[in-house]
């Protein structure tokens, strides 16, 4: 076994609390599936036999049941359940099942909805041996997708700048914009090594890593990593160029410690100790003729960091409400492509209908007569009245949609009613909200007041 | 000047004509003192005056109207331009000369270009002492449909791509650049030289664009300019520099408009020789052929007959009428002018002779730049030297690297010249000194030679560095490598200060200064045997001022002890020489631990104190027993507590597990000793 899988399933969601409010975030439905199941299923679909997830206790059962009974995953699931009030980061997750880890690893985030060949990834693993590797994507083009809450702010906050180098597989510099001030800072050593960086903006990080094992016992010993984007990543890209303590080095600076007080030595452990070469390496190095030319050197430093640019294929992290729905709209546009059955055939219908090419109706949904749907999702068990026309919309299970109402761009929540004539357009509905008939909304979003407060 | 109205065709065609501005002088003194007698311009490398390879340059790029911009030393450039005929209607293009002599930075030449109206198009911008074999044409052209499209494009600099510490990379033009990957727009441009970090403002990135940060660049200070850059350097008198403009449009872009561009070639050459270390370099790039056509052996021009070169094995040029005597051996990479002549057993590498030099017998060269009618006698070495015209170097003279000797300079004989020295027959000036300046007007110092640092015969004053005069340190020789390490070092250690801002969540401010106020306290009572008492005082009183914890306080009471030892003991002390050092220590500070390690919790900080002490100073770990037997005997640490502390290794923050493995393995033999005693006691009790 080369790469043991964890999948990080125990987010709350934060970022799009509105849809979060009354379902865990990994069951959240894309394309009629619960979240989770896209990254389980990619790795299943690699050939993983064993996956660890990490889930809240009080999720945990909901994930076992959503994914075997429901989506039939055959992959055993070794299910970690972390206490609900513990407000840990994935790294702090890492640490937590650190015991169960005997090989590199491969973490990825339940919100990961992507087409892209594990194989490839892990290629650029092996052939750079490196340390970590990540998956980027191209951001998705929030503009048009997301007419739903136009008005929210998009995207900007968090842009990562990520440098990369001369083939733009190796990652020399990352940061990410809500850390920094007013100014990225590169240092000259960097520049040194790497004389022409690319810098760019406009991708995001899948949230897809492979780790080396020694970077988890390297969590175990400095606690203060709690993230693996915000806080692990940008370490090792860090670290990828400053010098391995030699042991001259470290009996210095062990000296030098001695001016400081006992509490700021805890971190000044030295990362690199962590990366010990195994006795074959250690001889194939000395024994190469390359040995000691590399002045400027990578032998300082063993930490590398790469990375695979999605350029094809899906690849969405639907962790934001725009991205929730770009996610699903991804996922029809790439099911018509395929054989799938859109339509259940087990959906009862009443004369005539208009289903368009890029929909997925669920199980046991019931249409009125003249219904028109285009470009939507509909879930389990919703009952869609007379004349009603659904565009470029989710709606979830269980939903009940009253004659002659015509929703644009909108989410609807599970059990939600909407009443006859009202007109919605690029708005949320949350789950069990009532709206009256004739009602009309736009670019709103409709949940219950105690929600609303928390938000 | 005259010139143009001459020639004034027809309005249509003057439209058309490429112009370029060449800067005639470098407004420094990198090359004190060789430029109190010949400006930049003139300095022959690989015999041929720098200004040559320049307007070669601009010849071969189309160029038909050249303005040679001089200064200081005017008078000089204006006869060799007429001397060589370029300024003749013979010439391959026009070549108009500026003079003004009171111009101080390219910037104040630019200005005068443009009182004097002379720009009328696009035009290229070089300093005179360029190097290059870049093809200029197609950089025009993009320059100037770039501009048709937008007028705010006011200049394209060139750059030629060399990995930094590149040999021609001088080291006052270490550029970083940001531009933008799809039209090479240049947004941010810093000087780097002595910096370990860069700072991009985040504005840079506000575009969708992808930008790339290029370390790799060598700036070859060609520019090819837009008509108004004139008129922009008018509008804004500061800018002195073409980096001042640049800089000045970036920032001023989103006010202005303009923007700049650069171009970056790769398998061309160009350099710029701006200091003696980049005219080594050049040399041997001259040498190796890197800047063909502009090589030794290619005559440049009809004009250029005596300089008729032959090119052997191992890039070695003789001229007409070279006289090797016998056994003599020209290495690799040698140039040797006509007319020379040269002694038997001497051997010449990596250097260029100029014409009719003398050179006697068992003389070594090794990266020795000679230039016309030096005389060496025999038994000399020199390495890595400029030699300037007229030379007398007498018999038995050692040159050291990176010396220069100016004009007519005499040395020897029976000397040995250090690294460094400047030798001219212009006294060295204190203050004021500009380069390229004509001669100077103040009165001549009438100093003496001195004879035992010259030679006996020797002609000439040994200009001393100026220790706080920045531009020597940029003489080349050693200090390169030098100013490496030790910015590597710097670069380092703040690297790792980083990491303890970043990784660590508490400021240790705090505390750190109350450690080492209590460490000096505490060196300050030994020293002077101040009462213990008084000391207690003392540290009470800053653990207030920081308000630390008593816990903190007591380990840091223990640590300063054992460290106070180590001062004393040095730092690098083995386990003996620490404990002879410790121990008379110990009496004095006894009253002090008493006071505060008093119950069994202070016990257990003393203990975590003691252990991570010897933990990050394994090789004194042996010293861990008696300090242990120490503190037992004097009742400051009792049975329970080491006990306690030795069975339950408290999770440390500092000490891998292994270290407090191997602490407690050095107290064992305490422990055992300790075992026994209890057992020991407790049967007599029974």
């Amino acid at each position: 076994m080369e790469f043991q899988a964890v999948v990080m399933a125990a987010g709350r969601g934060s970022r799009m609390t509105d849809l979060t409010a009354s379902i865990p975030k990994p069951l959240l439905p894309v394309g009629n599936r619960p979240m989770i199941w896209y990254p389980v299923n990619m790795l299943e679909t690699a050939g993983f036999q064993e996956v660890i997830i990490i889930a809240l206790e009080s999720t945990s059962h909901d994930i076992r049941q959503a994914l075997t009974a429901m989506c039939d995953v055959k992959v055993s699931l070794d299910i970690v359940g972390i206490p609900d009030d513990a407000d840990w980061g994935t790294a702090d997750s890492l640490r937590h099942i650190k015991d169960k880890i005997q090989t590199d690893l491969l973490v990825v985030s339940c919100d990961l909805v992507c087409s892209v060949p594990l194989h490839q990834l892990a290629d650029i693993h092996r052939m750079h041996n490196s340390t970590l590797t990540m998956l980027l994507a191209d951001l998705p083009q929030t503009t048009d997708s997301a007419g739903i809450l136009k008005s929210k702010k998009i995207g900007n906050e968090q842009r990562d700048f990520i440098g990369l180098d001369g083939d733009g597989r190796r990652v020399v510099i990352m940061a990410s914009e809500a850390d920094l001030d007013d100014a990225l800072t590169v240092r000259r050593s960097v520049l040194k090594r790497h004389p022409c960086v690319r810098v760019k903006t406009k991708l995001q990080d899948a949230h897809l890593f492979l780790l080396k094992k020694w970077v988890v016992d390297y969590l175990q010993q400095n606690r203060s990593v709690s993230t693996i984007k915000g806080e692990l990543v940008p370490l090792l890209v860090r670290k990828q160029f400053s010098r391995r303590k030699k042991p001259a080095d470290v009996s210095k600076a062990a000296d030098l410690s001695m001016v400081s007080p006992p509490s700021t030595k805890e971190d000044n452990l030295d990362i690199h100790s962590f990366d010990e070469d195994d006795e074959m390496t250690v001889l194939t190095r000395s024994l190469s003729s390359g040995a000691g030319q590399r002045v400027d050197g990578t032998q300082d430093s063993t930490i590398t960091c790469y990375t695979h640019i999605v350029t094809e294929g899906m690849c969405v992290r639907a962790n934001t409400l725009p991205s929730y729905v770009e996610a699903n709209k991804q996922i029809l546009h790439e099911l018509a492509g395929g054989d799938e059955v859109l339509v259940h055939p087990s959906i009862t219908t009443k004369g005539k209908y208009q289903i368009g090419p890029e929909c997925l109706v669920g199980e046991g949904v019931s249409l009125g007569d003249k219904v028109t749907l285009k470009k939507s999702i509909i879930g389990k068990h919703c009952t869609i009245g007379d004349r009603v026309k659904i565009t470029n919309s989710v709606i979830m299970n269980h939903v009940t949609i009253k004659d002659g109402s015509i929703l644009q761009g909108c989410v609807v929540c599970d059990n939600a009613h909407i009443g006859d004539q009202s007109e919605l357009k690029d708005s949320l509905v949350g789950s069990s909200q009532n709206i009256p008939s004739k009602a009309k909304y736009s670019n709103e979003v409709i949940v219950n007041e105690e929600q609303m407060l928390e938000v | 000047m005259a010139g143009r109205g001459r020639k004034k065709v027809d309005v249509v065609q003057q439209e058309d004509v490429l112009q370029a501005v060449i800067i005639a002088d470098s407004f420094d003194v990198r090359f004190a003192p060789i430029t109190k007698d010949i400006p930049r311009a003139l300095m022959p490398i690989a015999n041929r005056p720098l200004l040559e390879y320049t307007l070669h340059f601009l010849v071969a790029a189309g160029i038909q109207e050249i303005f040679v911009f001089c200064c200081a030393h005017a008078n000089k450039i204006l006869k060799y331009l007429s001397d060589t005929g370029w300024t003749s209607d013979k010439a391959p293009c026009q070549v108009i000369t500026q003079v003004s002599e009171d111009s101080l930075s390219p910037g104040d030449a630019l200005r005068l270009i443009y009182d004097r109206s002379l720009i009328r198009t696009d035009f290229v911008l070089v300093m005179g002492d360029l190097v290059s074999t870049i093809n200029l044409q197609p950089i025009i052209q993009q320059h100037k449909q770039r501009r048709l499209k937008d007028k705010v494009t006011v200049m394209t600099m060139l750059f030629r791509e060399a990995a930094p510490r590149h040999d021609t990379r001088s080291s006052d033009d270490d550029v970083v650049l940001v531009t933008e990957r799809d039209t090479n727009r240049v947004l941010h441009y810093q000087m780097v030289e002595g910096q370990s970090k860069l700072d991009l403002p985040l504005d840079l990135f506000s575009d969708q664009n992808d930008l790339d940060i290029r370390y790799n660049l060598l700036d070859c200070h060609v520019s090819v300019c837009s008509p108004q850059v004139p008129q922009l350097f008018a509008d804004n008198f500061d800018y002195q520099t073409r980096n001042d403009f640049v800089r000045g449009i970036l920032v001023h872009e989103e006010i202005m408009g303009n923007q700049v561009h650069a171009h970056v070639v790769t398998d061309e050459y160009a350099a710029r020789v701006s200091s003696p270390p980049m005219y080594d370099a050049v040399s041997k790039d001259i040498l190796q052929r890197w800047t063909y056509p502009l090589v030794p052996d290619n005559r440049l021009s009809s004009q250029e007959q005596d300089g008729f070169y032959t090119l052997h094995r191992h890039h070695v040029y003789r001229g007409k009428d070279v006289f090797l005597d016998h056994d003599s051996i020209l290495e690799e990479n040698v140039v040797i002018g006509p007319g020379t002549r040269i002694g038997s057993h001497t051997t010449i590498s990596n250097s260029v002779i100029g014409q009719n030099c003398v050179i006697g017998d068992n003389v070594r060269l090794d990266g020795a730049y000679l230039w016309d009618n030096v005389s060496v006698g025999s038994d000399c070495s020199l390495t890595q030297c400029i030699v300037c015209s007229g030379v007398t170097i007498t018999d038995r003279v050692v040159v050291e690297p990176s010396c220069v000797l100016a004009s007519n300079v005499v040395v020897g004989p029976d000397v040995h010249l250090p690294a460094g020295t400047r030798v001219s027959l212009h006294p060295a000036q204190t203050q004021g000194a500009e380069d390229d300046f004509q001669e100077t007007t103040e009165t001549v110092q009438h100093q003496t030679y001195q004879p035992d640092r010259i030679g006996a015969e020797g002609k000439g004053y040994i200009w001393e560095d100026d220790a706080d005069d920045s531009l020597v340190s940029l003489m080349w020789g050693l200090r390169l490598e030098q100013e490496e390490s030790s910015s590597e070092e710097s670069e380092e250690s703040d690297e790792e200060e980083d990491d303890m801002d970043q990784e660590n969540s508490l400021p240790p401010d705090d505390s750190r200064i109350f450690y080492t106020e209590v460490l000096d306290s505490m060196q300050r009572a030994i020293e002077e045997n101040i009462n213990a008492d008084n000391l207690i005082l003392e540290i009470n009183s800053s653990k207030y001022a920081y308000n630390i914890s008593m816990q903190e306080l007591n380990v840091c009471v223990v640590r300063c002890v054992l460290e106070s030892a180590h001062i004393r003991a040095s730092l690098m002390a083995t386990a003996s020489e620490y404990l002879a050092a410790l121990k008379p220590l110990l009496q004095p500070m006894k009253g002090l631990l008493k006071n505060y390690i008093r119950n069994s919790d202070s016990q257990q900080d003393c203990l975590l104190a003691l252990e991570e002490y010897f933990g990050t100073h394994l090789n004194i770990s042996a010293v861990l027993v008696s300090v242990l037997n120490f503190l037992y005997n004097e009742d400051i640490l009792e049975e329970d507590g080491i006990l306690k502390w030795y069975r339950h290794p408290a999770p440390s923050g500092t000490l891998t597990q292994k270290a407090q493995q191997q602490v407690r393995a050095a107290a064992t033999k305490f422990i055992q000793w300790l075992q026994e005693a209890e057992e020991e006691s407790e049967e007599e009790s029974d």
